[in-house]
């Protein structure tokens, strides 16, 4: 009998190691209307303003019950860093990457030599801090970042996905340039108080962009991120969205600690497809967390549970017109759950 | 180009025992003859400017452009969505590929001077919200492979401007894809909004946050699973079929 904090059960999950209970946490998008509600910090707002985003973050705890807080909500700060037209979001949408600014490979030079400090990417740094300061021994602090292939795309736009086949240089380049700044950014999430590291990589799936250019273009820059985090002792966590079968094994070749996967994905034969790395998923977020009940979500979780997931989580980031009673019932299912 | 395809993308086949490459699966489903060899075989590549050339002998020799589209266009882009159906060819591929054909496609009409005449009209668009465009370009390529007018509205496009362009396109089907969960909502919108001014056109609604419990929710939706349902879909259609024997034929689950 142990009694270990949210912090340090989760820590341990992650790696693999024995404890008490599940813990109840969601590695994705956490941020609902209910939850604006009750705080009184609203998207987009709380998208821009470092109290805020934290208020939000830190209401996924106090509202609904997750044993975690997490920042951000969305997956743009990092294209807008680099100067991407962003479509701005509304009180129950993200906002969305519209514009690009990488054509070829000399483009990429005009980006070099920035600073980590403008812009959003300091504001979501801040909102860490902030909650890091309240939280940070007893609760984990989930930083989120876009991941490296998805991050290329957004800058580099349409032509991404024929580029790496056309220009292979140019797509390992930028990738490289993307993977730098994400180890440095993710660093600057540990640096202000960030213990868990999520890499949300969309668009990097095996089942898109077939196993041999999902080697070439992404696990190596997975793989620099998991070990810069390894060395901060910082687990860390993938999600790839879509059927993510075929490539869990490559996947989890990068030694990510855990695998986030999609409802599309049959947890039970995810579980068996990986070696270390422990699964994290998949309750619907549209036709069980958002459109049913309590009852059905609760029958829906003990089916996840029993397929032996580490985590019982939302397949993807929650909408944001989902009900806080649904969301408790699924942090009740896993907080009861034993291993 | 510098990758050679056939040095990184290598299938076990199972069914002939023996390792092949997709150009090797590919090249099975060529014609015999040339210049169609040739055209089939620069699709597959890629190379826009190999397909025009095969064009230009094939023209020569005495062929009528437009009846190229139809006859080394189409079914040379076919090789390719084949095989990108099997999962034997990857996004890369298809997307060169169809650009390759679009590039034949507009050398047929100008040396013609005048345009085929499209099997319909289709609306394509990615919900609002939504940046993730992979699936709709996939849709419409796939859609103006078979033959069919593609009017692209773009990705993250909001719902009024879907609306208007139905009323103002009258298209025999729409298409919606998402790749994010909470962008497909939009979806049901466009339903509520198309069916309050009376119109009644096949939505067919995909992506990789999208699923058939979702689509059965709104009237007009049609769920397509694979990129490759929607010009069968709208085969469908032209074949004077329903929504309710659509929605039979695609809601496999």
């Amino acid at each position: 009998m142990s009694n270990y904090t949210p912090k340090e059960r989760l820590a341990r999950i992650l790696k693999g190691q024995s404890v008490d209970r599940m813990a109840a946490i969601s590695v994705t998008q956490t941020g609902t209307v209910e939850q604006m509600e009750a705080c009184g910090a609203f998207w987009p707002e709380a998208n821009e303003d470092a109290q805020l985003m934290a208020k939000l973050g830190e209401a996924g705890h106090t509202v609904v019950g997750f044993e975690a807080v997490r920042v951000p909500f969305d997956i743009t700060a990092e294209a807008e860093f680099f100067g991407c037209k962003i479509k701005a979001g509304t009180k129950e949408q993200q906002p969305s990457v519209i514009g690009h600014v990488i054509k070829n490979i000399d483009d990429i030079a005009k980006f070099e030599g920035y600073s980590l400090d403008h812009g959003r990417i300091g504001i979501i740094c801040e909102a860490i801090k902030i909650l890091a300061d309240k939280y940070g021994k007893e609760l984990p602090v989930i930083g989120s970042m876009i991941g490296p292939f998805s991050l290329a795309q957004h800058l580099n736009g349409d032509d991404w996905f024929m580029n790496i086949f056309t220009d292979e240089q140019f797509g390992l380049k930028l990738v490289e340039f993307a993977t730098e700044f994400n180890v440095a950014y993710a660093k600057k999430m540990v640096e202000n108080g960030a213990d868990t590291m999520v890499i949300i990589d969309p668009t990097a799936s095996a089942q898109l962009i077939g196993a041999e250019f999902y080697e070439k273009f992404v696990v190596p820059s997975h793989k620099k991120i998991v070990d810069a985090m390894n060395e901060l002792n910082v687990p860390t966590v993938l999600h790839i969205c879509g059927d993510t079968t075929a490539g869990l094994a490559l996947m989890e070749s990068s030694g990510v600690n855990a695998i986030s996967v999609d409802q599309s994905v049959d947890p039970a034969t995810a579980v068996k497809s990986v070696k270390t790395a422990v699964i994290v998923g998949n309750l619907d977020p549209v036709n069980v967390l958002w459109n049913k009940t309590p009852e059905f979500i609760k029958e829906k979780s003990k089916e996840v549970l029993d397929a032996g997931v580490a985590l019982l989580a939302p397949g993807c980031g929650i909408v944001s017109k989902t009900p806080t009673e649904n969301l408790q019932a699924m942090v009740e299912m896993a907080k009861a759950h034993k291993y | 180009m510098d990758v050679d395809p056939s040095k990184i993308l290598i299938r076990y086949n199972v069914q002939k025992e023996k390792a092949q490459t997709p150009e090797e699966l590919a090249a099975e489903q060529y014609p015999k003859t040339e210049p169609a060899k040739s055209v089939y075989r620069a699709i597959f590549e890629g190379e826009e400017d190999d397909v025009v050339e095969g064009l230009k002998k094939a023209i020569d020799a005495g062929a009528n452009a437009i009846k190229l589209i139809d006859d080394m266009l189409m079914p040379g882009m076919k090789v390719v969505t084949d095989l990108y159906d099997e999962g034997i060819i990857f996004l890369p591929n298809v997307m060169m590929s169809a650009d390759a054909m679009l590039a034949g496609i507009e050398f047929c009409k100008e040396k013609s001077g005048s345009a085929p005449t499209p099997k319909g009209k289709v609306v394509c668009h990615v919900a609002e919200g939504d940046v993730h465009d992979i699936g709709k370009t996939i849709v419409a390529a796939l859609l103006r492979a078979a033959g069919y007018e593609v009017v692209d509205l773009g990705r993250d496009v909001p719902v009024d401007e879907v609306v208007a362009a139905v009323k103002a396109e009258k298209p025999m089907m729409i298409t919606g894809t998402a790749l994010m969960t909470t962008t497909m909502y939009a979806f049901k919108e466009i339903n509520d909004r198309l069916l309050e001014a009376g119109i009644k056109v096949p939505f067919q609604c995909g992506g990789g946050a999208v699923n058939q419990d979702f689509v059965e929710t709104y009237e007009l939706g049609v769920y397509g699973e694979e990129a490759a349902h929607a010009p069968q879909m709208a085969d469908m259609i032209l074949a004077g079929k329903g929504l309710e024997q659509l929605k039979d034929n695609f809601h496999m689950h």
